[in-house]
């Protein structure tokens, strides 16, 4: 009983603690925006 | 005396061809309208023929950039609060599809727009490219406005590192501004290419920060490696059993 009672404690540790690194490592989502600039808009004012 | 009959059946034979040449004759007075045309043939117009491809007209313009080009920004939409920082990066690339002239094709005929002639903006100024970052909120590196030469075909790349101390919704405009310098007589202007709005979320991990969060995760590995240790003898067992049974 102790036994399985163990295992399940590390097991539960284990996912917490998995997720965590998960979390604080993974890159961050990035937005990309792409807008095109044509000649008149870069004209003389 | 002889008294000639005369019976109406006497004159439906005269009276049929004269029909008949009336009808022929009011047909041959109408020839000018049209005749349909046997289906195998190609109709012709009787239109003149209307030019369709015309000669592009000369427009001048103010001075101008002579290229397209295209303005990237990269940026993180969502990042972790605390001491993890990102970068957000502006490109003013030369767009290699760029195409000034305009042109359109209708049916095969291709119609050349009036070409706008552009002065080159390079031969007469030096154009410097203006970028900032306006981030309420958010620790921003470079905080004020980066300025980089501008020269034909290159393109102009701006970084920033930026960091949100707290957790929230951070609100910014990044800005594009060309400025230029007139090379003989020292005169600058500026305009405002583009002023994009950027939204960035600052999270955390049900209130811990991302160093906490990583810390913990490393402790929580070696504990839980720890405690599992004694049933991995178990498990290699348990597995090697199964697999055994499948075999």
């Amino acid at each position: 009983m102790i036994k399985r009672l163990r295992l399940f404690i590390a097991i539960i540790i284990l996912v917490i603690s998995i997720s965590l690194l998960v979390w604080g490592y993974l890159p961050n989502p990035h937005e990309t925006r792409i807008q095109p600039i044509s000649p008149a808009e870069m004209q003389l004012p | 005396m002889i008294h000639k009959k005369i019976y109406p059946r006497q004159f439906i034979i005269p009276g049929s061809a004269l029909m008949l040449i009336l009808a022929a004759v009011a047909c041959a007075g109408n020839s000018s309208a049209p005749v349909p045309v046997d289906s195998g043939a190609q109709p012709v117009s009787t239109q003149p023929v209307i030019a369709l491809t015309s000669q592009p007209t000369q427009v001048f313009s103010s001075p101008a950039i002579p290229e397209t080009r295209r303005l990237t920004l990269e940026f993180p939409s969502k990042m972790r609060a605390g001491v993890e920082g990102d970068i957000v990066r502006l490109t003013l690339e030369v767009d290699d599809l760029g195409n000034i002239t305009p042109t359109a094709q209708i049916e095969g005929n291709v119609v050349v727009g009036e070409t706008i002639k552009i002065p080159d903006l390079y031969e007469t100024h030096n154009v410097t490219a203006e970028a900032k970052l306006d981030l309420a909120g958010m620790e921003v590196q470079p905080a004020e406005a980066v300025f980089e030469p501008l020269a034909r075909g290159q393109s102009a790349t701006f970084y920033w590192s930026i960091r949100p101390q707290d957790v929230g919704t951070y609100r910014g405009t990044v800005w594009l501004h060309l400025n230029f310098r007139d090379k003989s007589t020292g005169e600058d202007s500026r305009i405002a290419v583009s002023a994009q709005i950027v939204e960035i979320e600052a999270v955390d991990f049900f209130g811990l920060s991302v160093n906490l969060a990583r810390t913990s995760g490393v402790i929580g590995s070696v504990i839980g490696g720890v405690v599992g240790l004694p049933f991995l003898e178990d498990i290699v067992k348990f597995l090697f059993k199964r697999r055994r049974q499948k075999a």
